[in-house]
């Protein structure tokens, strides 16, 4: 049949015959056919071939295709090396791209590898965006959200490393049936809580479904994929008018940006997501809320013949009551369900801790029995809308900051019943009494247990505010230009004790260096009556006033900048005495000193400890890790924040005997720490505590500046942003990268940042805090300090890496701190044996002492022109800086001001050492350059200086920017009330 | 692709919608990074179960490599009778290679028997369609045309039936009729009458 024609002719016959029933065909092609046997053969063969095919050809080539290309692909990676990781098996494929089990060579430890779809990717301005998103999401730090390693590329594949977990999906286990009740629950509540943490930093999910939520052995609940929705989303539309354009269904269209494909998977999707409105956070809660009801019912709320049904009920229907499914459900689920699936949005959860908290009470009161419909009533005989409100949804509550928890770390605890010290969750609520931007932390409770001290800087500078718990006006009791902090109201409720500047510019309230919630210090310790009138200083210099439990003095601490006592001075003022420590190991920073509410003891902070000693001094004991200690009403326990690994700064209760003076039962907590949960304060009666929940963020900012005119040319830009606390950090060259150390979690670990692609992490071992990166001149090799983060004392050790992370390797033990010469050929560094800088030649392998005296506080700088170290110096007990010739010999002294001088650093021209004075604005001297010529420091920068904190700054090595690390402090007081 | 790269792709593809044969030769290497990434994408949407229409997939491609702002097609037919020809000729290639990959060199020129398509090989399909294919052009070039736009541009029906200016009714008799005529030509591919 190869006749043009003649196939014509065939193809005729054979459409129209195909088109029949066997019977007629036959019938039919005797007729057309005729005598012409060969047509009738030919005809008769391709029939019978076109039923043999079936639906073969039927499916596009790229169909066929697709899978033996991707398996080539990754049978191509398996094996191999992408970046540092070597790829060991696939173990699957997702939405967002395949997804590999590998081990990261550096660190020697497990991780996925999700490979991105080179689609998402291949655009420049969607990828660009993408990294940024991913960027955000990789800060996100919560147990209830997979932590993402690093995102890099490798030959042509973009990548995201993250935490390898163990488990399940919730698809998984949906694929087996629904789930218990409580155990959706919990589970929903743990991905609430997630969600709620991600809200709170900014980045919304867009794709929540069983498939990203993952459920590890122990039952903890991971969602995956933060940040990746809206790279799909976001794609560039094809919307040249030449372009082929093809004809879709209105609802599908709305969500679609490449003609034909629907994004994200339909029955997850919210009522707006599925009309292609603008999304905010609302719709990760509606989506959980599909997942929940899917996972107490084992069917999904909206699901419809096709996509287009799907979308259609989504936004149009309502879903059958959950309890027509599961009928042992309570009623009060149709609540949280209605409050989660509401297509209105002002009718839905406003946030995602709401549904948290009230999926808590749901369990609790499920576990209980007090559920009202379990407690009152059966099932049946309730009607749908007879319960409302319902207690348990405590009407208004705003959850933003912490969340009362119980159940969420120890469920067996739930069964039993709970330790007899600390309040049972029915028994507590929590809610927030402020709300405001900015600072609002340091509460301080009067005597009526109505009224609160707090500090605020809403007016620009910290004040001293006082409110009723039941509400009316602010009133700023201190008004006063100066920072005004620390308020104590004194036990007969007439006096407030506080700590301000207000009397000159020596009383600076500097920050507290130790720990992230760093408070100030300094300042002088005045006492003003709590309804207003002049304030009397009562002491010259203290910090962290608090009364005895008789009124008549007030304990504080003071001391140098690095080792403070406890004072005690009588409260209508006089000369402060000692209360004498006898502390077993060295504790500096001692903080938050108060007396036991009969007198006899008192607690206090001292670097992250907790200590208990007799109120006349003596041994002190410690009690438990931890900080910011206060005592319960009783003395019967006391509250503190708890800072161990994992425990995120959250707000405990331990049972605490006087007599014996130490816990006397396990500690448990109160709050799941959203914020850095501290400063407890507890009303006289016992029944309320008070605390902030702190937002404390330390972001690299680079400013252009001329290091020879000392000028600022352009106001400062964000080099990092988000949840990190970054410390130390080195540029190698013009201020384009930055290797930095951040405390994201329990520990510190260092990564790298350029100005266009998101944070790298580069060391990740638990073992180990890392910090103090100091990259090379040449650019290529990391210094930086390691330190065991559960022995506090032990001296760091000397580490070298590549500058990407790669042969990390022990340079030296009891050394850290190092100052790269200008050649790279040699550095300086710190020994932690003796206190002093020594000089390394990498070539020889040798060391030389450079300096020989008391009180070297650890880094030391090399001058550009590698002929002195400048170095700071606490011999004094103040912070100041000195300099010595790098052969050696005796230092001098560039600069000791009264206030604490931080961190030198030269203009790369020699001729100016800038430095920091009390960690706020910057200064200079004249270096060595100028042959260290005696002048007043000259001021560089000029930040308000109200709660203020710069660390480290740096000059870039052209003298054009300046770098530093800024804090932000942000923080709400919350309110537990204990309904004993 | 930066834009050098696609403006010489886009000559390229002038040069061989002309007529110009080796411009093909030259093409097909710079667009195969698309037929990964393609498939990719498919697979990606496919296990997440989203829906998806292979059309606007090979349309992404063709538009991601072509230069639109310096090429005017004639009219849509001849812009997807473009991209499925390239679809065509990348997918073969890729094809022969994975079973040359797959039997060595032996099994380029593949004839295909019965229990090849039963055992469900992709690649020996798609092979073994564009070699039936190719004979279906030389008897029937319209026919022909079907078959690749919905075979290898992923157009359905109706697409087909609007990129060639030709009615619904009869792209679905050319399709049917043709996909009787491929069969069996795969399936027999010797029948000595060539």
């Amino acid at each position: 049949m190869e006749r043009p024609e003649r196939w014509q002719e065939a193809k005729d016959i054979l459409y129209s015959a195909l088109e029949m029933e066997p019977g007629p065909r036959a019938y039919f092609l005797d007729e057309r056919c005729g005598d012409d046997l060969e047509l009738r053969k030919e005809i008769e063969s391709l029939i019978a071939a076109h039923s043999e095919a079936g639906g073969r050809l039927e499916s596009p080539a790229i169909e066929l295709m697709a899978e033996s290309v991707v398996n080539r692909d990754n049978d191509d990676l398996i094996g191999g090396l992408l970046g540092n990781y070597q790829v060991i098996e696939m173990l699957g494929g997702g939405g967002m791209g395949e997804v590999f089990l590998a081990r990261d060579t550096r660190l020697d430890r497990r991780a996925a590898i999700k490979l991105l779809p080179d689609s998402l990717t291949s655009n420049n301005q969607t990828k660009q965006r993408f990294t940024q998103e991913a960027k955000a999401a990789s800060a996100l730090n919560h147990p209830n959200i997979i932590t993402i390693y690093e995102i890099a590329s490798h030959n042509g594949h973009d990548f995201i490393a993250m935490e390898y977990v163990e488990g399940e999906t919730i698809r998984d286990l949906l694929e087996r049936g629904r789930i218990d009740t409580r155990r959706a629950i919990e589970f929903c509540a743990q991905a609430a809580s997630g969600i709620a943490a991600a809200h709170e930093a900014g980045i919304i999910h867009r794709d929540i479904k069983p498939e990203n939520l993952m459920v590890t052995r122990s039952s903890q609940l991971k969602i995956l994929d933060f940040g990746l929705a809206k790279l799909v989303e976001r794609r560039p539309s094809l919307g040249d008018s030449h372009l082929p354009t093809v004809d879709y269904p209105r609802s599908n269209e709305l969500v679609v940006t490449v003609p034909g494909t629907i994004l994200g998977t339909v029955a997850y999707m919210s009522p707006e997501q599925a009309e292609g409105r603008p999304l905010d956070s609302r719709t990760d809660i509606f989506s959980l809320g599909v997942v929940f009801y899917e996972m107490i019912t084992g069917k999904r709320p909206f699901d419809g013949k096709s996509a287009i049904d799907t979308l259609h009920s989504i936004i149009n229907s309502e879903p059958p009551p959950a309890r027509d499914l599961n009928v042992n459900l309570p009623i009060e689920v149709e609540d949280l369900l209605a409050k989660s699936l509401a297509k209105d949005l002002s009718e839905r959860y406003q946030h995602a801790g709401d549904f948290e908290l009230d999926l808590r009470r749901f369990k609790r009161g499920l576990e209980s029995g007090s559920l009202p419909s379990v407690r009152n009533m059966p099932h049946s005989s309730v009607g749908k809308n007879s319960i409302s409100p319902l207690w348990w949804l405590a009407p208004g509550t705003v959850l933003l900051g912490a969340i009362v928890l119980w159940a969420y770390i120890t469920s067996d605890r739930m069964v039993t019943s709970p330790p007899a010290t600390a309040p049972s969750l029915a028994q507590m609520t929590l809610s927030p009494l402020t709300i405001d931007p900015g600072f609002e932390g340091e509460p301080t409770f009067a005597p009526d247990g109505q009224t609160i001290a707090y500090v605020s800087d809403r007016t620009g500078n910290f004040e001293i505010f006082l409110r009723q718990i039941s509400g009316g006006p602010d009133i700023n009791l201190t008004n006063n230009p100066a920072d005004d902090m620390q308020p104590s109201i004194s036990p007969d409720g007439k006096q407030v004790a506080f700590v301000s500047s207000r009397s000159g510019v020596s009383d600076c309230l500097c920050f507290f260096i130790y720990g992230t919630d760093q408070p100030l210090m300094g300042g002088a310790i005045w006492v003003m009556p709590a309804l207003g009138g002049s304030p009397r200083k009562i002491v010259e210099t203290g910090t962290f006033p608090s009364w005895s439990p008789d009124g008549g003095s007030l304990i504080f601490s003071k001391g140098p900048w690095y080792g403070q006592s406890i004072y005690k001075v009588p409260s209508n003022g006089g000369e402060p005495q000692e209360i004498a420590l006898n502390l077993k190991k060295a504790a500096p920073f001692i903080a938050y000193p108060s007396y036991s509410p009969e007198g006899s003891h008192i607690l206090f902070e001292a670097a992250n400890n907790i200590f208990v000693v007799s109120s006349n001094g003596g041994d002190a004991r410690l009690v438990v890790e931890g900080k910011h200690p206060v005592w319960s009403a009783d003395g019967s326990s006391i509250f503190y924040t708890n800072v161990e690994a994992g425990r995120n700064y959250t707000l405990w209760q331990a049972p605490f005997s006087i007599q014996e003076g130490k816990l006397v039962g396990e500690p448990s907590p109160l709050t799941v720490g959203r914020g850095r949960d501290t400063q407890p304060a507890v009303s006289r009666d016992g029944k309320l505590i008070a605390f902030s929940a702190l937002d404390v963020s330390f972001n690299l900012e680079s400013v252009l500046f001329d290091a020879e005119s000392a000028k600022i040319q352009d106001s400062p830009r964000p080099l990092t942003s988000g949840s990190d606390l970054i410390y130390f950090f080195s540029t190698p060259d013009n201020a384009e990268t930055a290797v930095f150390d951040s405390h994201r979690g329990a520990s510190s670990f260092i990564w790298k940042v350029d100005e266009t692609s998101p944070s790298v992490q580069l060391t990740s071992d638990p073992k180990f805090d890392d910090y103090f990166p100091q990259i090379s001149p040449d650019g290529r090799t990391i210094a930086f300090n390691r330190h065991p983060p559960d022995q506090p004392e032990a001296p760091d050790d000397l580490w070298f890496m590549e500058a990407d992370g790669a042969n990390p390797r022990l340079v030296m033990e009891k050394a850290g701190f190092v100052g790269w010469m200008p050649d790279g050929r040699s550095f300086t560094y710190y020994s932690f044996g003796d206190g002093q800088l020594y000089l390394y030649d990498l070539q020889s392998k040798s060391a030389k002492q450079i300096t020989n005296e008391e009180g070297v506080y650890a880094k030391g700088i090399p001058s550009p022109d590698g002929k002195w170290v400048a170095f700071m110096s606490i011999a004094t007990g103040n912070m100041d800086i000195r300099a010595v010739p790098i052969e050696g010999g005796e230092s001098i002294s560039v600069v000791a001001t009264s206030r604490q001088d931080f961190h030198p650093v030269f203009s790369p021209s020699g001729k100016w050492l800038y430095f920091q004075l009390d960690h706020k604005n910057i200064y200079r001297v004249p270096g060595p350059a100028q042959a260290w010529r005696k002048s007043e420091p000259e001021k560089v920068t000029d930040f308000p200086e109200s709660g203020l904190f710069l660390e480290n700054p740096q000059i870039s090595s052209n003298g054009r920017k300046l770098i530093y690390s800024k804090r932000r402090t942000g923080g709400d007081i919350w309110l537990l009330t204990l309904n004993k | 692709m930066d834009e050098h790269g696609q403006l010489h792709i886009t000559q390229l593809l002038l040069d061989w919608s002309e007529g110009n044969r080796s411009a093909l030769e030259r093409l097909t290497p710079l667009v195969y990074g698309e037929l990964h990434r393609l498939a990719h994408h498919y697979m990606n949407r496919e296990r997440s179960g989203h829906t998806l229409q292979t059309s606007a997939l090979v349309n992404e491609a063709f538009v991601r490599l072509v230069d639109q702002k310096n090429v005017k097609w004639n009219n849509r037919a001849h812009f997807f009778a473009i991209a499925a020809q390239m679809m065509r000729r990348i997918l073969v290639d890729y094809a022969r290679s994975h079973l040359y990959a797959k039997r060595g060199a032996g099994a380029i020129h593949v004839s295909l028997d019965q229990a090849t398509l039963v055992s469900n090989e992709p690649s020996a399909e798609v092979t073994a369609l564009d070699e039936a294919l190719t004979r279906l052009e030389s008897i029937d070039p319209q026919q022909a045309r079907v078959v690749e736009l919905r075979f290898f541009g992923g157009l359905t029906i109706k697409e087909t039936a609007e990129a060639m200016g030709i009615s619904v009714d009869m792209v679905k008799r050319e399709w049917s009729t043709a996909k009787a005529w491929l069969y069996r030509e795969m399936s027999h591919p010797v029948d000595g009458t060539t």
